[in-house]
């Protein structure tokens, strides 16, 4: 896109806009002009230790995403920051990680061109 | 669409249409199927083997009952940890959570079966009362997470709930400025009103949403409507009062709904957790004095 320097933010073939972690070069630009407001600027997360250590040891800052605070504590002071957004979980096995975690069904994807009619979609199919 | 392959598209549209289903209907009730013939099989089991001297759950029958009832009960209890570890793979919570309610519900029928119907004031007992009281918990937690979620959002009437309570600010300031020509009297009921709370009242105030010591309702007592009144601030006041007062209301009505979906879970996860002790000391004492 026009206001990427090293032109890391593409669109693909589905419509979702992706950045490519490792051309970005962490100017900005893409955060102040996002007309969503979703795109951040974070450095790489730091490892958090493994689920069972947090339930047994209370390691950790526990599921979900790690508090602003306890990623600054930990993490390296000298990682670079990058734009990130949500990438649809692209690469990773089994499709959107918040779609595999809805345990009600409430969460789903619908391709673009069906998505202003969702609504009126029933229940019928299944 | 066109970089998609013909088949793949068709796959991933099939999945998109079949996903927007309650975790009761997933994919046509597949768990329910398959606990209810679980339920038929141990209980058919039950009815035609013979067991000697009579069931227990120390007969073969009863060990094998007994060994399935554990391993549901393990496996239901792991769906927390499944839920917190977002790990790759074709897995999916709705599914866990799906046969976590429809296997919960058979443990009824196959827990029972094991006791044999022998109940007594023992850990064995007190282990399968502690299942029933998570079965029960969870049979709550299901019909809230079926029925109030369309509550809950024809409550908010597309308000946020930061929106919520930046309307009652708004109305507070305006309440604030407006009674200013008041007398001491009802000054003081205004203030108080305004001092309160948005939040006040403890757990039981918020499950049944009952508020008697609400200062904005106080106040309105104090401002009792009068046809044709002469006083222009008092009636201003007193039509502020009543708008906060619906605004108060719609907020602790959405309080009230959210405590009432998570109400639950603080019975069903430590009824688990001490589920889990007593089958371990119910199953330990078995085989220690075997």
């Amino acid at each position: 896109m026009a206001d990427c320097p090293p032109n890391a933010i593409r669109r693909g073939a589905d419509g979702e806009v992706s950045i490519n972690a490792e051309t970005c070069i962490g100017c900005g630009n893409c955060k102040s002009f996002c007309p969503y407001g979703v795109i951040r600027m974070d450095p790489v997360p730091p490892k958090k230790p493994s689920l069972l250590e947090w339930l047994f040891f209370g390691k950790g800052p526990g599921p979900g995403e790690a508090s602003y605070s306890w990623r600054k504590k930990n993490g390296d002071p000298d990682l670079a920051k990058k734009a990130i957004k949500c990438d649809m979980c692209a690469g990773i096995d089994g499709g959107p990680a918040c779609v595999r975690a809805c345990p009600t069904g409430a969460a789903i994807r619908v391709s673009p061109d069906k998505f202003l009619t969702f609504a009126k979609i029933t229940e019928d199919v299944e | 669409m066109a970089s998609v392959p013909g088949n793949r598209f068709k796959q991933d549209e099939r999945r998109r249409n079949a996903d927007h289903v309650s975790f009761l209907k997933h994919r046509r009730y597949r768990w329910l199927w398959i606990a209810v013939l679980l339920c038929l099989a141990t209980g058919l089991g039950y009815a035609l083997i013979d067991q000697e001297p009579r069931p227990n759950g120390g007969s073969w029958y009863g060990y094998t009952l007994g060994t399935i009832g554990l391993g549901l009960i393990v496996w239901l209890s792991l769906l927390g940890i499944r839920k917190r570890k977002i790990t790759a793979g074709n897995w999916s919570l709705k599914a866990w959570t799906s046969a976590h309610v429809y296997l919960g519900l058979a443990l009824i029928v196959v827990g029972t079966l094991h006791t044999g119907f022998q109940i007594g004031w023992n850990v064995h007992t007190l282990a399968y009362f502690l299942m029933l009281l998570v079965i029960i918990s969870g049979i709550y937690g299901v019909i809230v997470y079926a029925t109030l979620p369309t509550t809950l959002s024809s409550n908010r009437n597309e308000m946020t709930r930061g929106e919520m309570l930046e309307a009652l600010t708004a109305i507070d300031r305006q309440l604030e400025s407006a009674a200013q020509p008041l007398g001491r009297q009802q000054s003081d009921l205004v203030i108080r009103a305004l001092e309160q709370d948005v939040f006040y009242g403890g757990a039981w105030g918020r499950l049944t949403g009952t508020y008697p010591g609400c200062a904005t309702n106080r106040a309105l007592a104090g401002f009792p409507a009068m046809a044709g009144t002469v006083d222009g601030a008092s009636e201003r006041v007193r039509s502020l009062l009543v708008k906060r007062a619906e605004q108060l209301a719609q907020i602790r009505r959405q309080l009230r709904i959210r405590a009432l979906l998570e109400i639950w879970l603080f019975i069903h996860i430590p009824a688990t957790i001490a589920l889990l002790a007593a089958l371990f000391a119910h199953v330990v004492s078995v085989f220690y004095y075997w």
